[in-house]
């Protein structure tokens, strides 16, 4: 049984509306100004709580801070990846043999953290003490809400640094289908957006558009409109 | 041994001829197939409801097509509940690869047929390898399709409307 998929058909390599963060590197839409704002506060030292329902772009968010702050002491952590807490120690003092034989942690480390809310007490204790004393500057923590249990004082660095992620509009939402697909003749700007009124969550919104797509090509129809679209997503 | 051998071969000819079979006479299952393996090739994670044979015999026919373009990690009864989803990233790599040097490889289709003995950790995990592309793409094979409603919310929602039943 041999399958060629649609996107193959049509001349991709690739599925070009895959959901996974960032699978596209550096792109992002409709967050502008909270990643211009974000980088510009990281650079100077503050701590932010960045909250959003699932699929709104919270990891795609960090990545792209990540990718805006090369060069700088960045450090991305997944709290999924692991059960244990971080070894700041050794997160700090890095490859470096000489840092590691005296003990020398570098500071003004920037952290990411995702999936904020599996972290424990203990980290959350230890980013404070670890930023008293310099060794972080700043730090975004990323969790679907905001019922994260922080420390008090953690709780007063963030402050009003809190960021609530909303899906995205319709021209980011056509932004990022273009830039994925180019030019396509497929889809519409006007097919794009009758997909996205369906479901504004980026990632169904994406979820959909590969549906319509796989079922126009299956169907060898050269160009979707309204009615398609209702019957792919029927 | 000839008599055991004979009896393998015999078997694997059996095998054989229910694919064909099932190839020649059933539509409606080439189509579940079919629709699994676009899924695995697209990187998406599906969950796929069926039960017994027939549930064995698709998931058999899909990875075989899933292999020629990526490794396929399978994740059946025998492992029972103490599988740690890194630990066959990494074996999946190779012994220098992956488990001397800790390599995770990238792209690999994942296939759990006992969902029921997954814990919510390593069902998070997953999520996680997934996001990051060590994972291409994964199966969750399963008797009973409401069992999707024990998964993790983020789960669900990358899950999405991708659900396979027979």
């Amino acid at each position: 049984m041999k399958i060629k998929t649609w996107y193959n058909k049509i001349g991709f390599y690739s599925n070009p509306f895959s959901i996974k963060p960032a699978a596209f590197s550096d792109e992002l839409f409709g967050f502008e100004e909270e990643v211009e704002q974000l980088t510009g506060d990281i650079e100077n030292g503050s701590f932010y709580l960045i909250t959003g329902t699932y699929g709104n772009g919270k990891t795609t968010l960090l990545k792209k801070i990540v990718n805006n702050l090369r060069g700088k002491r960045v450090i991305y952590h997944n709290y999924l990846k692991s059960n244990s807490n971080i070894d700041f120690e050794e997160l700090f003092t890095g490859m470096s043999f000489m840092r590691s034989l005296f003990g020398m942690m570098r500071r003004n480390n920037i952290l990411l953290l995702d999936e904020a809310k599996e972290m424990g007490e203990d980290d959350l204790k230890k980013i404070n003490e670890l930023s008293e004393k310099g060794y972080i500057k700043s730090a975004i923590f990323v969790s679907p809400d905001d019922n994260i249990e922080m420390t008090e004082e953690i709780n007063e660095k963030i402050g009003r640094n809190r960021i609530d992620l909303s899906n995205i509009n319709e021209k980011a939402a056509v932004s990022l289908v273009r830039k994925r697909i180019g030019e396509l003749k497929l889809l519409s700007d006007t097919a794009i957006a009758k997909i996205f009124k369906m479901d504004k969550n980026p990632r169904n919104f994406l979820r959909n558009c590969e549906d319509v797509c796989k079922y126009a090509v299956d169907n060898s129809i050269q160009k979707v409109n309204e009615k398609i679209i209702e019957k792919a997503l029927e | 041994m000839p008599c055991l051998m004979r009896r393998r071969h015999t078997a694997r000819k059996e095998r054989q001829g229910q694919d064909f079979k099932m190839e020649e006479n059933n539509e409606d299952t080439k189509e579940i197939i079919r629709k699994l393996i676009y899924h695995a090739l697209a990187g998406s994670i599906v969950l796929f409801e069926g039960e017994g044979k027939m549930k064995k015999a698709v998931l058999r026919d899909a990875i075989r097509e899933i292999r020629k373009n990526w490794k396929v990690i399978y994740v059946g009864k025998k492992h029972g509940d103490k599988w740690e989803i890194e630990e066959l990233l990494l074996g999946s790599n190779g012994f220098f690869k992956g488990i001397i040097f800790g390599v995770m490889p990238r792209e690999r289709a994942l296939v759990i047929n006992t969902p029921e003995a997954i814990s919510s950790k390593n069902l998070d995990r997953i999520r996680y390898f997934y996001d990051e592309n060590n994972l291409k793409s994964v199966i969750i094979a399963t008797e009973d399709a409401s069992i999707i409603n024990k998964f993790p919310e983020a789960l669900k929602n990358r899950i999405g409307n991708r659900i396979i039943k027979i």
